[in-house]
């Protein structure tokens, strides 16, 4: 198969449903060579995209390819078949490579506006500072979007702030609170349920769906947390998506 | 001023066809439950197959229509009456200004679609109508709302419009294919799901449909988030499962050990709680055969429709 062939990390194809197929790499940890692998498939098949492809979905070791029957019946291929096909006339992943931008998202950490910060630092015995030189000291890497429009996924979260879901979720996690599970951190874009640990909050909006482009992060993009006063967050203008 | 919701339902939302190409950024196309019923109300009246409908659950709205409107229901039986007198499901209905619809109790099914000749015409984001209850895209529909549609060639006969749907046998069984993770069960819970029934709960929304059937095993692994899609079936910890529907989350962590075929899904839709079904395995081939099926039903029925409805706009003369 062809993608095999070219790729270092060999996957499966297997249907997700009856209109979408799923490019299924083994499970593992997050890992920062595999997402590079997964989004130079997404960036070399999005052009695609409108034609027989509806859809493309990343995740941390899979990548969903929507398609439409209706292209495929033209072909009378099967859609994995009409995949590799199109694939084939494709540059090759390794080739085309990761796009994405940078993205400064302002963080205000402070207990008032992140309710799960003291419990934080007890139950890691480190101080508020510590939490926040590690929180906003790496570039995160978006993974993908999921659970809830404008929700991306960052990785890695340093191994020092790792924490488990919370047993019992919240049943309102405001806009834009700054959250960390297991390796990952993330900012609301809604209110929503969440289990997720709340350190921080940011005033930027993370959607704006009068745009066509309504997220401000996509797959691929890095991110950059930048603390901010309480002051500067109940004072922050602008910040259009 | 078209029609004016006089008394809110539980749940009753504006649908188009959905909004697709966004899921990449975890927004899903949502869309109506049973996407079949509201083609059918469409091409009863004429409309394209995704224009905007009505969609509606049990208790649903009071209407009163502003102006004349073509309008067909499909879907649920919900007891509909125009002005005391039944509406009858699955053909066209011509309605004056002043005509109140009303709903009763549920006879059979969850989700009444009303199409309006025309479609209705409100506010799209991101090019569509769809309502997204959990993305806060739309709402659901309040006391003194309005819809708006759009009203031409409407010097219709009420006695002429004779044309329904008689729609296509159902199969006693809902399809689906095996899912990405189905080879992490047991051959006896492969078995399980394949031969015993299942119980809609009342555990359910437009998000998903939580079932009662065997205990499966095999559900408390966690997995790495993975796209998700409408009619996944979802092992939950715990050995129950879930199915998700139209507003369902572009990703999810739980096992993937099936998927309710699409030509399919509308009716799991119109399962009402307490209900049993079985599932019946098959293969892509088949899904798609099927699919291709319905859609050509529905291409024959609003063909067939708009034909009439020509030649009821050619009879009146110019």
């Amino acid at each position: 198969m062809y993608f095999q062939q070219v790729s270092a990390f060999p996957f499966t194809i297997k249907h997700l449903s009856d209109r979408a197929l799923i490019l299924q790499w083994p499970a593992g940890d997050m890992s920062h060579e595999l997402s590079n692998e997964i989004l130079a498939w997404y960036h070399a098949l999005l052009p695609l995209k409108g034609d027989l492809i509806t859809d493309l979905v990343p995740a941390y070791n899979s990548l969903a390819v929507f398609y439409s029957i209706h292209k495929l019946g033209n072909t009378h291929k099967t859609a994995a078949d009409a995949l590799m096909e199109l694939a084939g006339a494709l540059p090759t992943p390794a080739a085309t490579g990761i796009e994405g931008k940078t993205v400064h998202i302002p963080v205000c950490y402070e207990p008032s506006v992140a309710p799960d910060l003291e419990r934080l630092a007890a139950e890691k015995n480190i101080s508020i500072e510590e939490i926040i030189a590690l929180h906003s000291g790496p570039r995160y890497r978006v993974y993908f979007l999921g659970f809830l429009p404008g929700f991306a996924y960052l990785g890695k979260l340093p191994a020092a702030l790792q924490v488990n879901r919370h047993e019992v979720p919240r049943q309102r996690v405001p806009a834009g609170a700054v959250a960390i599970a297991g390796y990952q951190t993330a900012v609301y874009p809604l209110e929503s349920p969440g289990g997720w640990w709340l350190i921080g909050k940011t005033p930027l909006p993370m959607t704006d769906f009068t745009n066509p482009d309504f997220c401000r992060l996509q797959p691929g993009d890095s991110v950059i947390f930048k603390p901010i006063s309480l002051d500067e967050y109940h004072h922050y203008k602008g910040g259009a998506v | 001023m078209s029609i004016i919701i006089t008394k809110a339902g539980l749940c009753d939302t504006v649908q188009d066809g959905g909004r697709y190409g966004f899921r990449h950024l975890g927004l899903g196309p949502s869309g109506p439950m049973d996407a079949f019923s509201a083609a059918v109300a469409n091409s009863l009246v004429g409309n394209h197959q995704l224009a905007a409908v009505l969609e509606m659950s049990f208790p649903a709205a009071v209407l009163r229509f502003e102006k004349p409107a073509l309008i067909a229901l499909s879907g649920a039986n919900l007891n509909a009456l125009v002005n005391g007198k039944e509406l009858s499901l699955n053909r066209p209905h011509l309605l004056k200004s002043g005509d109140v619809v009303r709903f009763g109790e549920r006879q059979a099914g969850v989700w009444c679609y009303l199409a309006v000749k025309g479609g209705f015409q409100g506010g799209t984001l991101l090019g569509s109508q769809s309502t997204h209850l959990a993305a806060a895209l739309g709402k659901r529909l309040a006391k003194g709302d309005r819809l708006q549609f759009d009203t031409r060639n409407l010097d219709l006969d009420n006695t002429k419009l004779t044309w329904q749907a008689s729609l296509p046998p159902e199969s006693p069984r809902i399809r689906c294919l095996r899912g990405p993770e189905w080879h992490l069960l047991s051959g006896e819970d492969q078995l399980a799901l394949s031969s015993q029934s299942f119980i809609i709960t009342k555990d359910c929304n437009r998000m998903g449909y939580r079932l009662e059937g065997p205990p499966i095993s095999g559900g408390d692994a966690a997995l790495l988030s993975s796209a998700v899609e409408s009619g996944t079936v979802q092992l939950l910890p715990g050995g129950q499962c879930i199915v998700l529907m139209a507003e369902h989350q572009t990703t999810g962590g739980y096992a993937r050990i099936a998927s309710v075929i699409s030509a399919d899904i509308g009716r799991l839709a119109q399962l009402p709680a307490g209900e049993t079904f079985c599932f019946e395995f098959i293969d892509v081939a088949g899904a798609e055969a099927l699919l291709l099926q319905q859609q050509h039903y529905l291409a024959q029925l609003a063909q067939s429709c708009k034909l009439k409805l020509q030649s009821l706009n050619d009879d009146l003369g110019d």
